[in-house]
């Protein structure tokens, strides 16, 4: 479904530093994936290079044998992707509601619905919600747009154990259930541990 | 979610910079339109000066042979800075149905005619030393104007008729239009010769004097022009023609006053236009910078939901747009109400018909150029964000 094909990043100041090095692999739908990595291994990068924010220098992104390139990255990231931040990134000026629409033409209300957030939270301003359902409202804004990849970012960097296990389910349930291909982004082994595949960046290299 | 509906939603949802922008839109725009309306008049005042300042040349003939013939007036008038031309005649005339107020030497029923095309522009009556205390000044070829104790003393009233002897001695009868005072015929001392009292002074047309003399020509003239700032160059012209046999002079005393305080005017009112531009654009970018720094995030998450760069410029050009469109109408009601006030408090305007006032199309040129403003600061402010590789800022978000 998604594939890294020869990935190779470096950044145009920094030649000699390669953060990804040859990277090929092939994400498959109904699957939830974790990347595992420490600080600057280039986690943040290869998800970026996923959702189309950037380019790799040398390699091709491809979803269902397309390369995103060629399809346009503005398509690829309204078509194909979704994301989910570890700063949730919420429009602040926007009611849940209203956050959820920006990410497509999905029903908000029900999606809102469906990730806990009640009828009294879902008119208030977003800012005025915990991080816990901050975090819900970003998910179901990455839900709107019926993209069948999700892209999640540190997605419980900021929350509690009891709110983390619960997003983790979200996860899981999107992979299983709604057969979307989920790929998580962490350093938290725990995380990790409850998607399905665990891939470790290591020296610019993706491993299995 | 359109980008109209995200504009309507930040203006609502962000009051205090909406506020704040909509006020510094209102001052600017106030005060753009207020100096607008005060140099327009001051625009409009210039010009009304110009045409009536009355600046004029004066061309006397020095020469009893070379008088201004008809060819001359024409030649004159010709020249593209003349507005018209005021010809001067006079004559010593007999009366057979008049008797002067005598004086202590002089001739028997001799007076003294002046002839004006037009009397109220060049002759005693220009400055309001002699006025029409009854009837009018002359309008048709044989009307004439005579002094109030001459027609008391002759029991004349406007309307009578004066007999004049003619050059050839025939007789040509003249109609009184109006009787006149000059304030000083008391003063007058004995010696004043008879023919040249103020009550023997009698004002009619040119043509009248002309007829009366037998002669198509005249020894005075004042040419009228109608740009004052260019009055120098004609007289040079003028100059040229007559350099030998007239003197010529130039009167433009009103102009010359009047046009360095409008000048001062329309100078204060283009320094204030300039400085408030000037301060409003740089405030306004200025906030608007600070302020796009600050949507950095949300610039970089709406790029990332596959939002348009191309959306997401207009939804924050349309939040200006808007902003500075409703400022724009209240800054209009509040000039429009303004300024009469206004107007009544500049002592330029006293006792001046003309109201202080923007067109139509003043305020809309306004308007567009505001919205072109709006458009040029939103997208400089905007520009670098919108440069900037997503995956940077969200980088450094995330830390």
């Amino acid at each position: 479904m998604l594939e890294l094909k020869n990935i190779s990043y470096y950044y145009k100041s920094q030649k000699d530093k390669t953060i990804l090095n040859h990277v090929s692999y092939e994400f498959k739908k109904g699957v939830m994936y974790a990347i595992l990595g420490s600080s600057g291994s280039g986690k943040t990068t290869l998800l970026s290079l996923l959702a189309g924010l950037d380019v790799p220098v040398d390699g091709t992104v491809c979803v269902g044998g397309e390369d995103i390139l060629q399809r346009g990255l503005n398509a690829h990231r309204k078509d194909n992707m979704s994301l989910v931040f570890q700063n949730y990134n919420l429009i602040d000026y926007l009611t849940p509601v209203e956050n959820v629409r920006l990410g497509g033409k999905a029903d908000a209300e029900k999606l809102l619905e469906q990730m806990g957030i009640d009828q009294l939270q879902r008119k208030r301003n977003v800012m005025q919600l915990s991080g816990g359902q901050q975090q819900r409202v970003a998910i179901a804004r990455a839900l709107a747009s019926k993209a069948p990849i999700l892209l999640a970012d540190e997605p419980t960097g900021n929350l509690d154990e009891d709110t983390a296990n619960e997003i983790i389910a979200i996860f899981q349930n999107l992979a299983h259930e709604q057969e979307k291909c989920v790929i998580v982004v962490t350093h938290s082994r725990e995380l990790a541990e409850q998607a399905d595949y665990i891939l470790t960046l290591k020296k610019g290299k993706l491993e299995e | 979610m359109s980008c109209l509906a995200r504009t309507l939603c930040y203006i609502r949802r962000k009051k205090m910079k909406s506020l704040l922008l909509l006020f510094l839109f209102l001052v600017i725009n106030s005060m753009v339109l207020g100096t607008l309306g005060i140099r327009k008049v001051s625009l409009e005042l210039a010009e009304e000066l110009r045409k009536n300042a009355e600046s004029k040349i004066t061309l006397e003939s020095m020469d009893v042979n070379h008088p201004f013939e008809e060819t001359d007036m024409q030649t004159i008038g010709n020249e593209p800075n003349v507005n018209w031309l005021n010809r001067i005649s006079e004559i010593q005339v007999v009366s057979t149905t008049c008797i002067p107020v005598a004086g202590n030497e002089g001739s028997e029923n001799v007076f003294t005619i002046h002839g004006y095309d037009k009397l109220e522009k060049d002759s005693p009556f220009a400055d309001k030393v002699y006025r029409i205390t009854e009837g009018n000044y002359p309008q048709g070829s044989k009307d004439i104007v005579v002094n109030q104790f001459l027609a008391e003393d002759n029991g004349i009233q406007a309307g009578d008729k004066i007999v004049f002897e003619m050059f050839d001695g025939t007789e040509q009868e003249a109609v009184v239009a109006g009787l006149f005072l000059s304030g000083m015929e008391r003063s007058q001392t004995e010696n004043v010769a008879t023919v040249n009292r103020i009550e023997n002074q009698i004002y009619g047309t040119a043509d009248f004097v002309n007829k009366l003399s037998g002669r198509t020509d005249f020894f005075n003239v004042a040419v009228y022009v109608n740009n004052p700032e260019q009055l120098t160059d004609t007289k040079k012209v003028l100059e040229n023609m007559y350099q030998d046999c007239a003197a010529i002079g130039i009167t433009d005393n009103t102009f010359q006053k009047l046009k360095m305080m409008i000048g001062q005017t329309d100078r204060i009112t283009f320094l204030i236009f300039v400085m408030t531009v000037t301060a409003g654009s740089m405030i306004i970018g200025l906030l608007l910078a600070m302020w796009m720094r600050s949507r950095k995030t949300e610039i970089a998450v709406l790029i990332s939901l596959g939002i348009s760069k191309e959306n997401i410029l207009s939804q924050m050009v349309l939040e200006e747009m808007i902003l500075y469109f409703i400022a724009f109408a209240g800054a209009g009601i509040a000039t429009k109400l303004l300024l009469p006030r206004i107007s009544n408090c500049l002592a330029i305007m006293q006792g001046n018909s003309i109201t202080l006032e923007l067109s139509f199309g003043w305020q809309l040129g306004v308007l567009c150029i505001g919205l072109i403003g709006v458009v040029i600061l939103t997208g400089i402010a905007i520009f670098p964000y919108m440069e900037k590789p997503v995956k940077e800022t969200l980088s450094e978000m995330e830390g």
